[in-house]
């Protein structure tokens, strides 16, 4: 037995007062915040996606200093590949919802989630938004389709208002988030999910600056729609992707997602997840988003000009939780033969 | 005569007035309140979800002379083995007499053997004063390019490295 001291009884010794809750580090709460009601439905399955900030669980965030944090669970069985998993996630939340509804915004998540809840005879109501001077989107979404027309400065209105309420900080989240304000069945929300990030490369530098390593990054901003919801007693499910963590599993063991687990491969795309699921579902066709509206690329300039003015107001931060690859593919039972870790970070004790 | 650095006395304080002190000599008046016990930069933290709150101690140090603080540093665990030092800063008028250098090994001196390395993130200007504290640059890690470093001058940053005591039977 080694006499060498475990890290454990040191930082036991101490963490009540120096762990990042404890009496000397918490700072008192700077910022009237008002906490979120507890969820009275399931976010993810068994809302085993959590995030919160310091120890607080589904919550807001309380102080700007405060640490953002997420965690998935466990598969309890072999997952599946990417469709069979995406199929069984989808029978799961009908299952738990009366009705359902998507925004046909033409993008990835959305089409094929339409398309199997099609395949599979899931009622789905399609929401389209006509918004004024770009029309709605043109996708190949086939479900029954209720239309409303919004004019650009409502939809402003409500992107400064999730913005200063709720933390979104990117109008192409809040224009997808409006289709689910039209209707009452549970939205669909087909934005922010899984990113994998290569730690090791410098876009300055466009090269590794150190030993390649992954970590997957979770992000604050994808949460806002969490709080959006549990905010206004509003049903929905903000990442169908992340619903139960055998789907998770079956993004992460995709032949895409494992391209990128390469120290030969380029960095992976800001949205990996897509590019996962566009390549699992090649039948589907997406077309780029300027060309989805009348003079798209008139509004993606007014979206990220509209970006940039939410985030003036933005109530929270732009945080980042990440999550070491090797530890995350190993709590999600997926094997990779690669290893992760730079040795320069040190190691944990075994638990 | 005695020297400043030999009256040097090290007191642990509340991250929240080390945050609020130390805000203002980084020049980021008004925005303490964004400063956070610790950082993830490029990953180099190995723990995850609510482990966080479990594992990562945050120790805030102020070094004061005759009851007047003139130097912050602060250090927090990154795994089980190896400590970051996150920020570094000695009042103008207290520079060149190593009292940067004597508030971080009192600093690094709190962590038993179990934490067996130091990291921290220097710009390339400092690169050569951490090399005379005992750091070294981290072979297979080249400067990197640090966001907010054109509002300081310098937006190259490189990760250095102490080992903090010998290795077994050496």
């Amino acid at each position: 037995m080694s006499s060498r001291p475990a890290a454990a009884d040191f930082i036991r010794a101490n963490i009540a007062v120096h762990g990042l809750l404890g009496s000397a580090v918490r700072v008192p709460e700077d910022t009237p915040w008002q906490p979120l009601p507890t969820p009275t439905f399931e976010l993810t399955r068994d809302n085993h996606h959590s995030f919160g900030f310091d120890g607080v669980a589904f919550g807001r965030r309380r102080t700007f200093s405060a640490t953002y944090w997420v965690e998935f669970g466990r598969p309890a069985r072999p997952p599946g590949d990417l469709r069979t998993e995406l199929r069984a996630a989808l029978m799961g939340i009908r299952a738990q919802h009366a009705a359902l509804s998507i925004g046909c915004t033409g993008g990835i998540v959305a089409e094929v989630i339409a398309a199997e809840a099609m395949a599979m005879g899931v009622p789905l109501d399609g929401i389209a938004l006509d918004l004024e001077g770009h029309g709605a989107p043109h996708g190949s979404i086939s479900v029954a389709k209720t239309r409303h027309r919004v004019s650009w400065e409502e939809f402003t209105a409500f992107a400064m208002h999730v913005a200063h309420e709720e933390g979104c900080g990117d109008a192409f989240h809040a224009l997808d988030a409006m289709h689910a304000t039209f209707g009452d069945a549970t939205h669909l929300f087909s934005r922010g999910t899984l990113a994998l990030v290569r730690h090791s490369h410098d876009a300055a530098f466009a090269s590794d600056r150190a030993p390649v390593t992954w970590a997957v990054a979770s992000y604050e901003q994808a949460t806002w729609v969490h709080r959006w919801l549990l905010g206004n007693g509003r049903r929905g499910i903000p990442h169908v992707l992340l619903w139960t963590p055998e789907l998770v599993a079956a993004v992460v063991d995709a032949p895409t997602w494992r391209r990128y687990i390469d120290p030969a491969a380029p960095p992976p795309p800001p949205r990996l997840a897509h590019v996962v699921l566009r390549e699992t579902y090649p039948e589907i066709a997406v077309h780029p988003f300027e060309s989805r509206y009348e003079d798209g690329v008139v509004l993606r300039r007014k979206l990220q000009a509209l970006s940039g003015r939410m985030r003036s107001v933005l109530r929270g931060r732009r945080a980042t939780h990440y999550t070491p690859f090797d530890r995350f593919a190993r709590h999600l039972g997926v094997q990779y033969d690669a290893t992760f870790t730079d040795p320069t970070y040190g190691r944990n004790e075994a638990r | 005569m005695t020297r400043d650095r030999d009256r040097l006395s090290f007191e642990l304080v509340p991250f929240s007035r080390w945050r609020r002190e130390i805000s203002v000599l980084w020049h980021m008046t008004a925005r303490s309140q964004f400063i956070g016990p610790m950082i993830n930069g490029y990953g180099q933290v190995q723990y995850a979800g609510r482990e966080l709150f479990e594992r990562v101690l945050c120790f805030p140090w102020v070094a004061s002379i005759d009851g007047s603080a003139v130097a912050w540093t602060s250090t927090f665990n990154v795994s089980d083995t190896v400590v970051r030092v996150r920020g570094i800063y000695v009042l103008p008028e207290y520079r060149s007499q190593g009292i940067g250098h004597r508030i971080v090994a009192h600093a690094l001196a709190q962590w038993p053997a179990p934490w067996e390395r130091a990291l921290l993130y220097a710009r390339a200007s400092n690169v050569a004063r951490y090399q005379r504290w005992g750091f070294e640059r981290i072979p297979g890690h080249e400067p990197r390019v640090w966001a907010e470093g054109n509002a300081f001058g310098a937006n190259e940053i490189v990760l250095m490295r102490k080992h903090l005591r010998a290795a077994p039977g050496t």
